[in-house]
């Protein structure tokens, strides 16, 4: 008879398991057995994640009799609960999509197949490793994983003399980020004495002041992978050469792990209890939000309005986050659903989004990328375009707007008005640049030749990851309710 | 707080409230969402060869012509039984969020407020549908974008729900400023652009003003006459209130503002023109009704003076912008800014009779535009100018046109026996106690336009006929088709109030016994 705990244990860590064993047959199989054919890749890539899927769902259901029910192991670094669950299966799916989608990104990345699917399985891992951390160590080895697969999977396009220079920019920018929150991590184990970031509260309340620049350092150093001021620039820089379909992926996998970490660390850890962390992220959240309106409204091109508004969409998630708390009338504002709502919407909707943008800059010869006219040449990749636009750009009354009212309420509920107020008015920005756009497709003065998605993989991709963004709306009741179990089991202070 | 002697209907309203309405329960959804499934069909259609473009014109024409059959149907239902009771008719209500601190609910009803503006918006659109019949140029944008401007409006006009209606007004907003953006002449993009603006900055002014009144009203729902019943605290409360005026005010938009709207309306394709003036205004003039009094009476009391200050402003800015202006239809679109004035009045001074009225205004002034935006673009499209100075004596060659046109400026004019008639009256005798002063300003100003309107119509149609128009066609069958039924609207509300008015005072009196 298997004990209990290690039966629980090991499905907890299954789906991560999977995806690193996945990850090192693909590699070995890169090594050795080197004329493999790519469909072998990903049809491991794809067992993969739906073995991940399908293993959080069962952990999930095993929880279903006691939502509050967690699992504590690895020395308290690690923590499986319903919250973990979720982003779990939100993680597989977006690496899922990534990798069935992946036939332009394989072309480019040349004999590196086989590093591909390896470090798209890694990076997966990585994220939903950060998801489940509860400690200081958990945290800094899951963001170096994260950072060290992000980095390579960057270098990887082959026959590109920039994938090179492009990760090390990566990698320095990212460097300093890890470094300032790993320089808090130790300010704060050196006030607390424990790895554990529900002892922060209790460290300050007797050292308020070295507690205070750690947090700092720490939060400074997380926002990187949420991509706030003023580490914006990363999600910005790997544009131009990258593989779009690897920006989609990169972008979506950094960001649900990044508010996952930002969600277990501030209010399962530091929690109600201290306010600075809540005044910094607020401070943070405003600045992305004003820089990315000030950028955006010059742009014209897609690529430029996505990588823009990338950082001001997950400012605008994070701002749940910051209204967590009880309301005025001592009720929760449910900051956290409407994030993780937010959060969900963007990785579909950014997977969609870099596979439309990846056909256009195939089909335009990389010298201008436009869709106009595109609803006369591709009628149905035109409706996905315009369909993956209106749900990322909060025009209402679809997914991103929807989101913006769940956290702006939660912002009004518990004191962040003016934080609520200032995203309502740059959601409007985001919210313009987006319609300029989509009257560019509606219109049709460019006279570029446009394609299709290339192939049938793609297509199905790209429609399934629009339709979701739509979908939301329509079953956004459901699926907060989901979102409501999940995020019941996070111990809030 | 007066009723001027609808008490009697009051007490039937409150019989049939106590009954209830229970067939159809669907049917505002049909009403709203019909059109949004029939342009969801028809954006999958091909569009390539002239019939299967008719064949997306005619699934356009189905579907408004749908909602406007529904409508009719509800209307006339309502005006048989005296059921127009408060809100309960043809109420649903489901939860649609329910895991969130703010639980928000599919909320439609269809009180005596709504159903008359429900019925110019479907009626317009119908009129719109027939009238975009012979534009060749992307035919399934047009009529897939018309079928959502469709949803948008009926929807803010039946949410009951704030969210809801902040769902629906966004929507409307968004798909307007594309239409602008495709077809609003050689500027379209920087018309686009600053309409949208504005639109979106009432937009996130409403959206504001709402999250701030549901959160403050700590009865975790979104549902409209919940909120709208909580004491919110005073500092909160005023917040809201001038949030919220000032939202809809944008959105009307009031002068100087409103040259955004004449500048668009001078650069679009006359169905658009029409929409714009026709619905979208009066969209915020219900908003100003059943948002900015229904939630806060007391300070609409308080204010009363400034906003009927401003209306009476803004009716004044109008005049004198109208009389700088050369062009047919900047002056049309300038023409349908007068209504401003009226209904803020009404707003100020909310009794029974004034909010009747403005009801009625809202609802003649906005066929009165529509007619005579689509009228001004058949006149273009015939002498290929839009100055008035090239028009003159028409109305030899176009006596149908003209008999049109003049009944639409009668209207405006309030002459009796046509809608602006009894609304006009019902409006300046409900304000008339409170504010005598502001009132014959309105009055002046009502009269001044009439006026400034015959001389126009004089102008074109009248005066000595010209040699290079003797050729000029009459209205054809397929501009009277869509003429016709806003024609016959502007007559019926003219020669019939009485089987209307008791409709809207149902719907009005649960507006007054909530400022009361």
């Amino acid at each position: 008879m298997i004990n209990p705990h290690w039966l629980a244990l090991i499905i907890a860590v299954l789906p991560e398991s999977l995806l690193i064993a996945m990850a090192c047959i693909c590699a070995g199989l890169g090594v050795f057995r080197r004329n493999i054919d790519v469909r072998t890749y990903r049809g491991l890539s794809v067992i993969g994640f739906c073995g991940a899927i399908v293993a959080a769902g069962i952990g999930g259901y095993g929880m279903r009799l006691s939502p509050a029910h967690a699992l504590i192991d690895f020395g308290g670094e690690l923590l499986y609960d319903r919250f973990a669950v979720l982003c779990t299966i939100v993680i597989a799916i977006v690496g899922l999509m990534s990798c069935i989608a992946s036939e332009t990104v394989v072309q480019r990345v040349g004999s590196r197949v086989s590093a591909y699917y390896a470090l798209v399985l890694s990076a997966s891992a990585a994220a939903m490793f950060l998801v489940s951390e509860r400690g200081m160590v958990a945290t800094f080895v899951g963001v170096q994983l994260l950072v060290l697969c992000i980095t390579l999977l960057l270098a990887l396009p082959k026959a590109e003399r920039t994938a090179g220079a492009r990760a090390l920019h990566y990698a320095v920018r990212a460097g300093i980020a890890t470094a300032t929150m790993a320089y808090g991590l130790v300010v704060l184990y050196g006030v607390t004495g424990s790895t554990d970031f529900a002892s922060v509260p209790d460290a300050y309340a007797h050292s308020p002041q070295l507690t205070f620049v750690g947090i700092v350092l720490t939060l400074l150093g997380l926002s990187f992978f949420v991509g706030l001021v003023p580490w914006q620039g990363w999600i910005r820089s790997m544009s131009e050469d990258t593989p779009a379909p690897m920006v989609g992926t990169v972008v979506a996998l950094s960001f649900i792990a990044g508010n996952g970490v930002v969600i277990r660390m501030c209010v399962s850890g530091f929690g109600s209890s201290i306010s600075i962390w809540g005044t910094l992220l607020s401070v943070l959240i405003c600045f992305t939000l004003i820089e990315g309106a000030v950028t955006v409204i010059a742009q014209r091109r897609l690529q430029g309005i996505v990588l823009r508004t990338a950082s001001m969409q997950s400012a605008l998630a994070l701002i749940g986050v910051v209204a967590f708390g009880l309301g005025h009338d001592y009720v929760s504002a449910r900051g956290i659903n409407a994030t993780l709502y937010m959060v969900i919407t963007m990785a579909m909707g950014m997977i969609a989004m870099w596979l439309l943008i990846d056909s256009f800059a195939r089909s335009s010869d990389g010298a201008r990328q436009t869709s106009a006219h595109l609803l006369q040449q591709a009628p149905a990749t035109g409706v996905v375009l315009m369909m993956t636009c209106s749900g990322l750009g909060a025009i209402p009354p679809l997914a991103t707007f929807v989101g913006l009212i769940l956290v702006v309420s939660a912002a009004f509920s518990v004191g962040y008005a003016w934080l609520g107020i200032v995203a309502l008015f740059v959601s409007s920005v985001l919210c313009i640049a987006y319609i300029r756009y989509i009257v560019s497709i509606l219109d049709g003065s460019a006279d570029v030749q446009l394609r299709h998605i290339p192939t049938r993989a793609m297509r199905m991709v790209t429609t399934i990851c629009a339709c979701c963004v739509i979908a939301v709306v329509i079953v956004a009741g459901p699926l907060l309710s989901i979102i409501d179990s999940s995020v019941a089991s996070l111990s809030i202070h | 707080m007066p009723t001027n002697g609808v008490s009697g209907v009051q007490d039937q309203a409150a019989a049939a409230v106590a009954t209830g309405v229970d067939f159809p329960v669907i049917l505002l959804t049909c009403v709203v969402f019909g059109t949004a499934v029939i342009a969801l069909i028809a954006l999958f259609l091909p569009d390539r060869t002239e019939e299967q473009r008719g064949r997306i014109r005619l699934m356009g024409l189905w579907g408004s012509g749908l909602a406007l059959l529904l409508t009719l149907a509800a209307v006339n239902i309502q005006i048989n039984e005296i059921q127009g009771g408060a809100r309960a008719a043809y109420e649903e209500q489901r939860a649609l969020i329910s895991a969130f601190s703010i639980v928000m609910q599919y909320h439609l009803t269809a009180d005596g407020i709504t159903l008359p503006l429900l019925l110019l918006s479907t009626g317009t659109f119908v009129s719109v549908a027939f009238a975009s019949w012979k534009y060749s140029e992307r035919v399934k944008s047009r009529c897939v974008l018309l079928l959502l401007l469709e949803t948008g409006v009926t929807g803010v006009l039946c949410a009951s729900d704030y969210m809801l209606f902040l769902l629906f007004w966004g929507l409307q907003t968004v798909v307007l400023a594309v239409f602008v953006g495709m077809w609003a002449g050689g500027y379209r993009r920087r018309l686009m652009t600053r309409s949208l603006a504005r639109g979106v900055t009432a937009f996130s002014l409403m959206t504001a003003g709402i999250v701030l009144m549901v959160v403050q009203a700590g009865q975790h729902t979104s549902d409209l006459v919940t909120v709208n019943a909580q004491h919110l605290p005073t500092a909160a409360h005023a917040a809201c209130f001038w949030l919220l005026l000032g939202a809809f005010l944008v959105a009307l938009p009031i002068p100087p503002l409103w040259r955004d709207n004449v500048d668009v309306a001078a650069e679009s394709p006359a169905p658009i023109m029409a929409l714009g003036m026709g619905i979208i205004t009066m969209l915020s003039g219900y908003g100003l009704l059943r948002v900015v009094l229904g939630a806060f009476p007391d300070m609409v009391h308080t204010y009363s003076p400034i906003i009927g200050g401003l209306g009476v402003l803004c009716m004044g800015w109008v005049l004198l912008a109208m009389r700088a202006e050369h062009d047919i239809r900047r002056v049309v679109a300038y023409s349908s800014a007068v209504a401003i004035g009226p209904v803020l009045l009404a707003l100020a001074v909310p009794t029974s009779n004034a909010l009747v009225g403005a009801v009625l205004i809202m609802v003649s002034f906005g066929l009165t535009a529509a007619l005579l935006s689509l009228l001004s673009g058949i006149l273009e499209d015939r002498i290929k100018a839009k100055q008035i100075a090239k028009f003159g004596g028409l109305g030899y060659q176009m006596p149908r046109l003209t008999a049109f046109w003049l009944v639409a400026i009668l209207s405006v004019a309030g002459l009796p026996l046509l809608a602006g008639f009894s609304a006009e009256v019902m409006t300046l005798t409900g304000t008339y106690a409170q504010h005598r002063v502001m009132t014959a300003l309105v009055v002046a100003g009502i009269a001044l336009n009439g006026i400034y309107l015959l001389t126009l119509t004089r102008r074109i149609f009248f005066g000595e006929m010209r040699e290079e128009y003797a050729r000029v066609k009459d209205i054809t069958t397929l501009e009277l088709t869509y003429a016709l039924p806003l024609l016959i609207g502007i007559l019926l509300f003219g020669i019939l109030p009485g089987r209307v008015i008791p409709l809207i005072v149902t719907g009005v009196s649960q507006l007054v016994g909530s400022t009361t």
